[in-house]
Protein backbone atom coordinates (compact mmCIF):
# COMPACT_ATOMS: atom_id res chain seq x y z
CA UNK A 1 0.00 0.00 0.00
CA UNK A 2 1.19 3.49 -0.79
CA UNK A 3 -0.29 6.88 -0.18
CA UNK A 4 -0.62 9.86 -2.43
CA UNK A 5 0.73 12.84 -0.43
CA UNK A 6 -2.39 14.93 -0.86
CA UNK A 7 -2.43 18.60 -0.05
CA UNK A 8 -5.73 19.85 1.32
CA UNK A 9 -5.17 23.56 0.73
CA UNK A 10 -5.72 24.64 -2.88
CA UNK A 11 -3.53 27.72 -2.65
CA UNK A 12 -0.69 25.79 -1.05
CA UNK A 13 -0.87 23.30 -3.92
CA UNK A 14 -0.74 26.09 -6.51
CA UNK A 15 2.24 27.72 -4.82
CA UNK A 16 4.10 24.42 -4.48
CA UNK A 17 3.44 23.69 -8.16
CA UNK A 18 4.85 27.09 -9.11
CA UNK A 19 7.99 26.70 -7.02
CA UNK A 20 8.57 23.04 -7.99
CA UNK A 21 7.70 23.73 -11.67
CA UNK A 22 5.08 20.99 -11.58
CA UNK A 23 1.41 20.76 -12.47
CA UNK A 24 -1.44 20.45 -9.97
CA UNK A 25 -3.37 17.17 -9.84
CA UNK A 26 -6.79 17.97 -8.35
CA UNK A 27 -9.07 15.12 -7.27
CA UNK A 28 -12.62 15.56 -5.96
CA UNK A 29 -13.94 12.41 -4.31
CA UNK A 30 -16.94 11.15 -2.39
CA UNK A 31 -16.19 8.94 0.61
CA UNK A 32 -19.47 7.01 0.32
CA UNK B 1 -8.52 0.72 -5.52
CA UNK B 2 -6.30 2.79 -7.75
CA UNK B 3 -4.54 5.35 -5.55
CA UNK B 4 -2.84 2.89 -3.11
CA UNK B 5 -0.86 1.32 -5.94
CA UNK B 6 2.80 2.46 -5.78
CA UNK B 7 3.16 2.98 -9.56
CA UNK B 8 0.08 5.21 -9.47
CA UNK B 9 1.54 7.30 -6.65
CA UNK B 10 4.83 7.56 -8.51
CA UNK B 11 3.06 8.71 -11.67
CA UNK B 12 1.20 11.46 -9.85
CA UNK B 13 4.09 12.83 -7.78
CA UNK B 14 6.55 12.72 -10.66
CA UNK B 15 4.62 15.40 -12.52
CA UNK B 16 2.38 17.18 -10.06
CA UNK B 17 1.43 18.43 -6.64
CA UNK B 18 -1.71 16.46 -5.66
CA UNK B 19 -4.58 18.16 -3.88
CA UNK B 20 -7.83 16.48 -2.85
CA UNK B 21 -11.32 17.62 -1.87
CA UNK B 22 -14.14 15.64 -0.24
CA UNK B 23 -17.44 16.64 -1.86
CA UNK B 24 -19.44 15.52 1.18
CA UNK B 25 -17.97 18.31 3.32
CA UNK B 26 -19.93 21.54 3.38
CA UNK B 27 -16.74 23.56 3.78
CA UNK B 28 -15.80 22.55 0.21
CA UNK B 29 -19.12 23.51 -1.40
CA UNK B 30 -18.16 27.03 -2.44
CA UNK B 31 -14.96 25.89 -4.14
CA UNK B 32 -16.63 22.91 -5.82
CA UNK B 33 -19.41 25.14 -7.12
CA UNK B 34 -16.79 27.48 -8.54
CA UNK B 35 -15.24 24.67 -10.59
CA UNK B 36 -18.65 23.29 -11.72
CA UNK B 37 -18.09 19.94 -10.04
CA UNK B 38 -20.75 17.35 -10.83
CA UNK B 39 -19.36 13.78 -10.53
CA UNK B 40 -16.64 11.80 -8.78
CA UNK B 41 -13.87 11.07 -9.11
CA UNK B 42 -13.43 14.48 -10.74
CA UNK B 43 -9.84 14.86 -11.91
CA UNK B 44 -8.36 18.14 -13.13
CA UNK B 45 -4.80 18.93 -14.16
CA UNK B 46 -4.05 22.57 -13.54
CA UNK B 47 -1.35 25.14 -14.18
CA UNK B 48 -0.03 26.93 -11.11
CA UNK B 49 -2.29 29.90 -11.88
CA UNK B 50 -5.33 27.61 -11.54
CA UNK B 51 -5.98 27.29 -15.28
CA UNK B 52 -7.46 23.90 -16.14
CA UNK B 53 -5.38 22.11 -18.79
CA UNK B 54 -6.99 18.63 -18.75
CA UNK B 55 -9.84 16.84 -17.05
CA UNK B 56 -11.76 13.58 -16.78
CA UNK B 57 -14.43 12.04 -14.59
CA UNK B 58 -14.92 8.48 -13.41
CA UNK B 59 -13.05 5.52 -11.96
CA UNK B 60 -10.23 3.88 -13.90
CA UNK B 61 -8.23 0.79 -12.80
CA UNK B 62 -4.48 1.35 -12.32
CA UNK B 63 -3.12 0.77 -15.86
CA UNK B 64 -5.91 2.81 -17.47
CA UNK B 65 -5.57 5.48 -14.80
CA UNK B 66 -1.81 5.79 -15.28
CA UNK B 67 -2.12 6.03 -19.05
CA UNK B 68 -4.93 8.61 -18.76
CA UNK B 69 -3.02 10.65 -16.16
CA UNK B 70 0.13 10.60 -18.26
CA UNK B 71 -1.82 11.76 -21.31
CA UNK B 72 -3.21 14.54 -19.12
CA UNK B 73 0.20 15.63 -17.93
CA UNK B 74 1.54 15.47 -21.47
CA UNK B 75 -1.25 17.57 -22.96
CA UNK B 76 -0.90 20.08 -20.14
CA UNK B 77 2.83 20.36 -20.88
CA UNK B 78 2.12 20.61 -24.61
CA UNK B 79 -0.29 23.49 -23.98
CA UNK B 80 2.53 25.13 -21.97
CA UNK B 81 4.85 24.55 -24.96
CA UNK B 82 7.16 22.32 -22.90
CA UNK B 83 7.53 20.11 -25.96
CA UNK B 84 10.38 17.83 -24.88
CA UNK B 85 8.64 16.88 -21.64
CA UNK B 86 5.33 16.25 -23.42
CA UNK B 87 7.02 14.11 -26.07
CA UNK B 88 8.78 11.96 -23.47
CA UNK B 89 5.52 11.24 -21.69
CA UNK B 90 3.65 10.36 -24.87
CA UNK B 91 6.45 7.95 -25.84
CA UNK B 92 6.23 6.44 -22.37
CA UNK B 93 2.47 5.88 -22.74
CA UNK B 94 2.96 4.21 -26.11
CA UNK B 95 5.75 2.03 -24.70
CA UNK B 96 4.21 0.90 -21.41
CA UNK B 97 0.47 1.31 -22.00
CA UNK B 98 -0.03 0.67 -25.71
CA UNK B 99 -3.21 -1.36 -25.19
CA UNK B 100 -5.03 1.17 -23.00
CA UNK B 101 -7.92 3.39 -24.10
CA UNK B 102 -5.65 6.43 -23.77
CA UNK B 103 -2.97 5.12 -26.12
CA UNK B 104 -4.53 6.43 -29.38
CA UNK B 105 -4.65 9.91 -27.83
CA UNK B 106 -0.94 9.62 -27.05
CA UNK B 107 -0.11 8.72 -30.63
CA UNK B 108 -2.30 11.50 -32.06
CA UNK B 109 -0.70 14.14 -29.84
CA UNK B 110 2.82 12.75 -30.26
CA UNK B 111 2.52 13.85 -33.85
CA UNK B 112 1.06 17.20 -32.82
CA UNK B 113 3.85 17.73 -30.27
CA UNK B 114 6.62 17.07 -32.75
CA UNK B 115 4.91 19.19 -35.40
CA UNK B 116 4.39 22.13 -33.06
CA UNK B 117 8.02 21.95 -31.97
CA UNK B 118 9.23 21.78 -35.57
CA UNK B 119 6.66 22.65 -38.26
CA UNK B 120 9.13 21.57 -40.96
CA UNK B 121 9.12 18.03 -39.64
CA UNK B 122 6.98 15.32 -41.25
CA UNK B 123 6.20 13.85 -37.83
CA UNK B 124 2.54 14.86 -37.81
CA UNK B 125 1.66 12.81 -40.87
CA UNK B 126 4.06 10.04 -39.87
CA UNK B 127 2.47 9.54 -36.46
CA UNK B 128 -1.04 9.90 -37.84
CA UNK B 129 -0.20 7.21 -40.37
CA UNK B 130 0.91 5.04 -37.44
CA UNK B 131 -2.37 5.87 -35.72
CA UNK B 132 -4.38 4.59 -38.69
CA UNK B 133 -2.56 1.28 -38.63
CA UNK B 134 -2.28 0.75 -34.85
CA UNK B 135 -5.63 2.11 -33.67
CA UNK B 136 -7.95 2.08 -36.71
CA UNK B 137 -11.15 2.02 -34.63
CA UNK B 138 -10.24 4.86 -32.27
CA UNK B 139 -11.87 8.27 -32.10
CA UNK B 140 -8.44 9.80 -32.73
CA UNK B 141 -8.22 7.99 -36.04
CA UNK B 142 -11.46 9.78 -36.96
CA UNK B 143 -9.96 13.11 -35.82
CA UNK B 144 -7.20 12.82 -38.40
CA UNK B 145 -9.42 11.33 -41.08
CA UNK B 146 -9.63 14.57 -43.05
CA UNK B 147 -6.13 13.61 -44.17
CA UNK B 148 -7.64 10.48 -45.73
CA UNK B 149 -10.14 12.29 -47.97
CA UNK B 150 -9.53 11.74 -51.67
CA UNK B 151 -7.92 14.69 -53.47
CA UNK B 152 -9.86 16.28 -56.32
Amino acid sequence: MANVPWESDYNVALERARSERKLVFLDVFNPG
Amino acid sequence: MTYPQPPVVETIVAHSVPVQFDNSKAENNKFLHSIHHIWTPDIRILYHDGAELYRWDGFLPPPEFMARALCGFALALLRLKRFEQAEAIYVDVLTRFSTTYAAPEALYYLGVTRYRRNPDSDELLTQWDNLRSRYPLSEYRVKQSFKELPRE
